[in-house]
């Protein structure tokens, strides 16, 4: 089944159920199973839906989540003209920009500009900027394509995070990987749509943000579409394993007499939801092979595991999170997030961001290299990024080698890869302080906009009805799709 | 030319394709379904289907939302569609003729340029919908207000049949019949009594419970089984968990570092409430506004926690004024969710786009919630005030027997001490006469100070003008400027081998310094002094500190309020014993804490007020002591006996005061009392002894008391800004608190604060709160509202499948005095609930998601429901009522991985004992990662209200029951039990099915479960380990000695666990 057909089919059979339908467990079969068991009654409807007459260039993404916020300007926005004002301070300027400012550097009596201590170099055919603290980014800068004009609004984690990831600053809305798993549907019948793995970062030093489950819940789409959480420790998947003393084969009996009763059950009362749950015990059966089977990573080969580096060894690492985003990218899960903290520089900076840097550089490199001799990065699309930029004065002291960094909303970086987008390139450019964006500026919703349409949907098109509103991804307001960045 | 000009120019050639729409087909089973012959005759209704059709389709664009408005043209009002259009000549709707309006030409319409919808909206009318339109148009194009606005109406509903039990029934019925459907006879019993226990109580009947029912064949049977099951602990608990879910009830703050918060207190108040079925007029106006009712006791302040348990922030750097604008929606929200159902916070950022809600008016909305003195950030403090603090309620029985035996008490002890003739003062005047000091300072006039010694009258000088109200009359304080290091001259020296000194003092409590003092600093402060010392009373009587002198220090600190305090210096006893403090006339419990034994302390500096010596001195001058005020310093050139010392104290408590003269009658009073129970009365000394004992007990229990949040207004009247767009810090025109001009009037005679928003909702006059309440009620009970969208009866929200029924539930309610548990009962008691949840090929086309009600409920049951039973069924559940909220099984990491390293609920530490074996709705509820185990069964995170939870059936939910330790362990204890008390496989296994289905299986079922035995066995037997591995599983340890026997047990009872049958209604 082609990808739009899928779409197409989704949305249809949701909107046959809402007009009452089989229930909303029938749905959910056809969602899990990737497969419609109703496709003939759906069918019927498709040719009255809007179909979205785009030809989708990515079939699955994997979203490198920098949660706290990564430094543009030590990482790519490179201001060398900063050194010269060294500690001059902005507080007029920051007057005129009318920018609130968090609580943090609010009361600060000056606002000393910190230039990056970093050295920068230019690479790639794009002759993108790129900090010595990624030497590693920096060797695939012609396979990456980096928006340098990101913007929010928000100035603070939680609502930053929930408006990068869910497309609201308050919660309760359906997450970006949702989404996807809701208008996409599933390509493996044996694993969630939309998977998500915590790795362990290094900078105990700094805030570390706290994140949760809103940032990959279904919010008011059907729960089964939420990022479902696979752990590098205990089980992967919660509940997994078959409790002590029961083998695969215990279980199968167990399983198979199960069947037997609930068939009887059907045959007695007729209720379709039951034969839904026979089904859904057998996916979890299968789960329980697959899963560990996916988590295994002892068949890799070596020369695939050393471009990870030592790393990949050590469970929840991020090379670890990332070798196995791949794994599951590659059995068809649509979303894989991988959520990375501890980026919330506010002092320290530069030792904490470069041990940062260091969790993350080299695995990135790796997965969009693995991807790449696969054959897969076509059709897959890595992003990398976090939730807002950083301040160019610093949040308190200022020496020649250290000093922090506050939120800034109006002007971050992030980078993608494959899928769809032009490679070697880089989107947009700020002013002197990396304060505000002069040229292309790319929100957050034209972001979200850009991505569904790189997998084929239309932001305005993908859309359900809650709460009185056709609830989108990408909200009320005006959004655009990047054209500039597509291939 | 305008694209408009053009289109009138081909409007006349355009066709109506009437005719190909006239047997539109079935739009939707519930309204013009099919087999419902009446539905096409006549003009459609317009709330049940045109509405919808113009909600979803037009007025996004042309509705009551100006701001979006396209083309001026609003279709959400009659006088708006047939409204000269503003760029054409034509009219959207000229009633009675489609052919002329707008409207339809437009629909019909086959150029993308022109159709409406627009292409580009994805919306598109079906020929059914477009039909509906034409006829509705045909016929007048009546617009009617939308039907939850309108007051609910009694309409007459027959069933001849016989099948209906009581007024819920001939709704249904009627509602079949025109659809071509039969309801279902009555389920069996064993399935009516579990499907009863569960709906209202949330666990499985007891199966004595189910033969009891099984053997009951009166014709009140049933009905006995609902009224026990309503009055039940078990029921309180499961009504108030549903409560809980839309009061977005949990343990803690929720956004960022979602530290711990106390509010668990709320929680039992909602349980209370269900448990004494409180009407639900007042259910809502404690939680609304119980902190504003007059005489409000602590129980409407917990109630108001209703308005606390909101998700909160103290993220460094969040601005508290854009957190205290999120926090008023977030409680417009909620209250119109749940009293009003209705989304009124759509209107924060511009008009509602359907309902008649304007923007300014969900300011007015906001400002009942704006009014409060709590921080808009939280501090991440489990007691972000304001708070109270209430006793634990397992300790209120014994609080209130202690209230009651300290109040008899204090009773009997205030009446030996009342004003005037009382017991105290005969037993005062017959004591001996106070002794006459050789010099006294009484400091009891404000202004010139005059002391007394040696019979002589000496001029202090000026002392300050005011004093406060004291034992002897106006007592300056001590620290006063004109007072400080004042010094007495002309007093013979001190000599002799013994002295008393005594004065009064009013204690803060707490407080450093010299008060009184006769010391010679040079000389090694030879002489004698009273000194405070944190708080504590100290005297010295010194001949060369500290190697020879006399220290005592009071073993407490005096409580705030006056103190008599008397040393008494005598050089004739041994060194350490010299020097010895009395209080209020008795000997005080104190510690020498220097006993090297002055023998001598003869000096002839002066008294000194608040000093030691002339200047400042580095180790002592007036600090805190200043603070105090004193008065009556006097010195006896002897040692006083304790008799003595008591006389004095009692002369001043009983002399007569000056004209008018600032006395302090209550400490008088209170200390004249303590002197005669201590001196005067053995009985009343016994008396008081009991009642220190009482007041520690207390005072312990207030001690374990709990803080839980609750609501507190401001002192002015409440308002808020219109903030343009919804942005806090764009604010436009300030209003004050008003309810939404579409709605019904606001009480004339209410405050307009929350308490006159609380009776606004329940207010007769409102259509919605009863429809509200009881379609949640029947969602809560039948697995989905008549109302589908339990949260929203707006324009856009569903249209009832029975509105004549939800109608008719309302009035009842009302009619009962708002009896939440008569209307449950009707609900259960009904034809309807009881019918077989049988299901046939005919129903399930006609009738496919049960909307109709041609059968019983069946659906999967809540995540906390599915637990309970588990715990419910093997005996495990600890059928404890309240209290803290409880820590059960967690996989590990599941709270690290989300938390702050700063968070306080970062790292989970199960309970050990019954805390994992507690009803769900006592489980911990953090926001950022509650319970897996339920969150995978869709409990929701509680960040916001929620009426209506997602019902999802995923494969991750089979690995819960399967392998959750929670579930495993259930079902082992459940074989334990089968095993114990059942002889053989039938019994054994009737045992599993009786706790968990209530009934017994069916031969061929049971041969089924048959085979699962003899597998897991012969697997057992030939693996030990694998046996002893899994009854290992959870805390409590497994009593069945052959493990083996227990495993395959167990497997056989995790197997039942699992049926669908087991996980549904």
């Amino acid at each position: 089944m082609n990808d739009i057909l899928d779409f197409n089919g989704a949305i249809n059979r949701r909107q046959f159920f809402r007009k009452g339908g089989f229930g909303l467990g029938v749905a959910a079969l056809g969602t899990l199973l990737g497969e419609s068991a109703l496709a003939g009654e759906a069918a019927g409807k498709v040719a009255q839906t809007a179909a979205a007459k785009i030809a989708p260039r990515a079939k699955r993404i994997i979203y490198l989540s920098m949660i706290g916020a990564p430094s543009q300007l030590d990482l790519f926005d490179h201001k060398p003209e900063l050194a010269k004002r060294f500690n001059q301070d902005l507080a007029s300027f920051l007057k005129e920009s009318g920018q609130r400012l968090t609580g943090m550097t609010s009361g600060q009596s000056r606002f000393p500009v910190a230039p990056s201590i970093f050295k920068f170099a230019q690479h790639g055919k794009g002759g993108a900027w790129i900090s010595e603290l990624l030497p590693w980014t920096a060797k695939m800068a012609d396979d990456l394509c980096v928006i340098k004009s990101m913007h929010t609004e928000a100035i603070n984690h939680e609502p930053a995070n929930q408006l990068m990831y869910t497309g609201n600053m308050q919660a309760g809305k359906a997450s970006m990987g949702s989404w996807m798993s809701y208008g996409l549907g599933s390509l493996n019948k044996d694993l969630p749509t939309f998977a998500v793995l915590h790795a362990q970062h290094s900078s105990p030093q700094s805030n570390v943000q706290a994140i949760s489950a809103r940032l990959w819940g279904a919010g008011f789409l059907p729960g089964q579409h939420a990022g479902v959480t696979l752990r590098t420790k205990g089980d992967p998947v919660l509940y997994l394993k078959d409790a002590p003393g029961i083998d695969r084969n215990l279980r199968r009996q167990m399983l198979d007499g199960l069947g037997k009763l609930n068939r009887m059950s059907y045959e007695a009362v007729g209720d379709p939801e039951t034969q839904v749950r026979i089904q859904q015990y057998e996916m979890a059966f299968r789960m329980q092979a697959s899963v560990p089977e996916l988590a295994d990573l002892s068949g890799e080969p070596a020369k695939v595991t050393e471009m990870y580096g030592q790393e990949v060894n050590v469970k929840g690492s991020f090379a670890h999170c990332a070798l196995l985003a791949r794994r599951l990218a590659e059995r068809g899960v649509r979303f894989v997030q991988i959520f990375h903290r501890g980026w919330d520089q506010h002092g320290n900076l530069p030792k904490d961001l470069a041990d940062q840097c260091r969790d993350i550089d080299r695995a990135s490199w790796a997965l969009v290299q693995d991807l790449k001799q696969r054959g897969m990065l076509d059709d897959t699309l890595v992003i990398w990024g976090g939730e807002f930029g950083r301040t160019v004065y610093s949040q308190g002291t200022l020496t020649q080698t250290n000093y922090g960094r506050d939120h800034h909303p109006r002007a971050f970086t992030i980078w993608m890869a494959g899928g769809g987008v032009k490679p070697g390139f880089v989107l947009g450019e700020t002013d002197e302080f990396s304060y505000n964006i002069t040229q292309d500026p790319v929100h957050i919703r034209d972001l979200h906009a850009t991505v569904l349409n790189l997998v084929g949907l239309d932001h305005e098109k993908l859309h359900v009805r809650y709460q009185g509103l056709d609830q989108r991804l990408t909200g009320v307001e005006h959004a655009k799709v990047v054209k500039k960045v597509l291939a | 030319m305008s694209k408009h000009h053009s289109r009138q120019m081909r409007k006349k050639a355009l066709v109506l394709p009437f005719a190909a729409v006239a047997a539109a087909a079935c739009l939707s089973p519930l309204f013009t379904g099919c087999g419902d012959a009446s539905a096409k005759e006549g003009p459609p209704s317009f709330n049940f289907e045109v509405q919808p059709i113009l909600a979803t389709h037009c007025l996004g664009c042309h509705g009551p939302d100006l701001k979006a408005n396209k083309a001026g043209l609003r279709l959400d009002t009659f006088a708006g569609a047939t409204a000269k259009l503003e760029e054409s000549e034509g009219h959207a709707i000229v009633p009675g003729k489609p052919e002329s309006s707008e409207v339809i030409s437009r629909i019909f319409d086959e150029d993308a340029e022109d159709v409406m919808p627009p292409p580009e909206t994805g919306k598109k009318l079906t020929a059914a919908e477009k039909d509906i339109l034409r006829r509705w148009i045909a016929a007048g194009a009546n617009y009617e207000r939308h039907w939850s606005l309108n007051p609910p109406k009694a309409a007459e509903a027959k069933d001849t049949s016989g099948w209906s039990r009581n007024g819920v029934d001939p709704h249904i019925r009627q509602r079949l019949a025109k659809a071509g459907l039969k309801p279902n006879g009555e389920a069996d019993k064993p399935a009516l009594i579990r499907r009863v226990s569960l709906a209202l109580t949330g666990l499985p009947p007891a199966p004595e419970e189910v033969a009891a029912f099984l053997a009951d064949k009166s014709e009140q049977a049933y009905e006995r089984v609902v009224d026990r099951l309503l009055a039940s602990e078990a029921h309180a608990e499961h009504f108030a968990r549903h409560w809980l879910d839309g009061a977005r009830y949990a343990d803690t703050h929720g956004i960022h570092i979602d530290n711990y918060r106390s509010i668990w207190p709320y929680r039992d108040w909602v349980i209370a409430a269900f448990r004494e079925n409180k009407r639900w007029d007042a259910f809502t106006i404690e939680q609304v506004a119980g902190d504003l009712m007059p005489g409000a006791g602590d129980d409407q302040k917990v109630a108001t926690g209703f308005n606390r348990c909101l998700a909160t922030t103290g993220e460094g750097g969040a601005i508290a004024e854009e957190y205290l604008a999120i926090y008023a929606k977030d409680r417009v929200d909620t209250t119109a969710t749940l009293w009003l159902g209705l989304t009124i916070g759509c209107a924060s950022c511009h008009d509602h786009k359907f309902d008649p809600i304007g923007m300014r008016e969900f300011y007015q909305f906001a400002a009942f919630f704006r009014n409060t003195t709590m921080s808009g950030l939280d501090g991440n403090n489990a007691n972000h005030p304001p708070n109270l603090m209430i006793i634990q309620p397992g300790d209120r029985t014994r609080m209130a027997e202690l209230d009651k035996a300290a109040e008899g008490m204090q009773a009997r002890l205030a009446s030996a001490a009342k004003p005037g003739d009382s017991e105290a003062a005969a037993w005062a005047a017959k004591l001996p006469l106070a002794p006459t000091p050789e010099v006294s300072i009484p400091l009891n006039t404000p202004g010139e100070l005059v002391a007394q010694a040696g019979g002589k009258r000496l001029p202090l000088g000026k002392g300050p003008a005011v004093g406060g109200a004291g034992i002897l009359g106006p007592s300056p304080q001590i620290g006063d400027a004109q007072l400080q290091g004042m010094a007495l001259k002309g007093t013979p020296p001190l000599a002799g081998k013994g002295h008393s000194w005594s004065a009064w003092i009013l204690s803060t409590g707490k407080g450093d310094g010299p008060i009184f003092s006769r010391l010679d600093s040079p000389k090694a402060y030879r002489g004698i002094d009273l000194w405070l010392e944190g708080g504590k009373v100290a005297a010295h009587a010194i001949e060369t500190w500290e190697h020879k002198g006399n220290k005592v220090l009071s073993n407490d600190v005096l409580p705030a309020g006056w103190h008599h305090v008397t040393a008494v210096w005598d050089a004739t006893k041994p060194p350490a014993q010299r020097l010895s403090l009395y209080l209020n006339g008795s000997l005080a419990g104190f510690t020498v804490t220097n006993g090297s034994g002055a023998d001598t302390v003869a000096t002839d500096s002066p008294y000194r007020i608040g000093a030691r010596s002339a200047g400042q001195e580095p180790e002592g001058p007036v600090r805190g002591a200043g603070g105090v005020r004193a008065q009556g310093f006097r010195v006896h050139n002897r040692a006083l006996s304790a008799a003595e010392v008591l006389a004095e104290t009692v002369s001043d408590l009983t002399r007569a005061a000056g004209p008018g003269a600032g006395i302090d009658q209550a400490a008088r009073s209170r200390l004249l009392l303590e002197a005669y129970v201590e001196h005067g009365n053995p009985e009343l000394r016994a008396v008081r002894a009991e009642l220190a004992k009482v007041n520690a007990e207390r005072e312990a229990i207030r001690k374990r008391g709990v803080i839980t949040l609750v609501m507190d207004e401001r002192a002015e009247a409440p308002y808020a800004h219109v903030l343009n767009r919804g942005e806090y810090a764009s604010k436009g025109e300030k209003v004050g608190a008003g309810t939404p001009a579409a709605l019904h009037p606001f009480p004339k005679d209410a405050p307009r604060n929350r308490l006159g928003l609380a009776k606004w909702l329940v207010d007769p006059a409102n259509p919605l709160m009863a429809r509200v309440t009881m379609n949640r009620l029947w969602h809560n009970l039948f697995g989905a509202g008549i109302v589908e969208t339990v949260e929203d009866f707006g324009i856009t929200g569903a249209t009832p499948s029975h509105p004549e029924l939800l109608d008719w539930l309302a009035l009842e309610f009302q009619r009962t005095g708002w009896d939440h548990r008569a209307m449950a009962k009707t609900m259960v008691m009904s034809a309807t609930f009881r019918q077989s949840a049988k299901v046939d090929a005919r129903k399930l086309e006609l009738d496919p998601a049960n909307r109709l009600l041609s059968r019983g409920p069946r659906h999967r049951l809540d995540a906390e429901v599915i637990r309970d039973q588990a715990l419910a069924a093997s005996g495990l559940l600890v059928r404890k009522v309240g209290g803290p909220s409880v820590r059960p099984y967690q996989p590990e990491g599941i709270w690290e991985a989300v938390a702050m390293k700063e968070s306080n609920t970062r790292s989970y530490k199960q309970d050990a004992g019954e805390g994992v074996w507690r009803r769900s709705v006592y489980t911990f509820w953090k926001r950022t990662a509650h319970l897996p185990s339920l969150d995978i069964f869709n409990a929701p995170s509680r960040e916001v209200c929620t009426v209506r939870r997602e019902r999802t059936n995923t494969p991750l939910q089979a690995l819960v029951t399967l392998n959750d330790p929670q579930f495993v362990e259930a079902s082992r204890v459940l074989a334990e039990r089968a095993l114990a008390e059942g002889k053989d496989f039938d019994a054994r296994l009737d045992v599993i099915t009786t706790r968990l289905l209530a009934r017994k299986l069916a031969p061929r079922e049971r041969a089924v479960a048959r085979e699962m035995l003899d597998a897991a066995r012969r697997r057992f037997d030939a693996d030990a380990k694998s046996a002893a591995d899994l009854v290992a599983v959870g805390t409590k340890p497994a009593a069945h000695a052959d493990k083996a026997e227990l495993a395959a047990w167990t497997l056989v009872a995790s197997q039942v666990l699992n049926l669908d049958e087991a996980l549904s209604l």
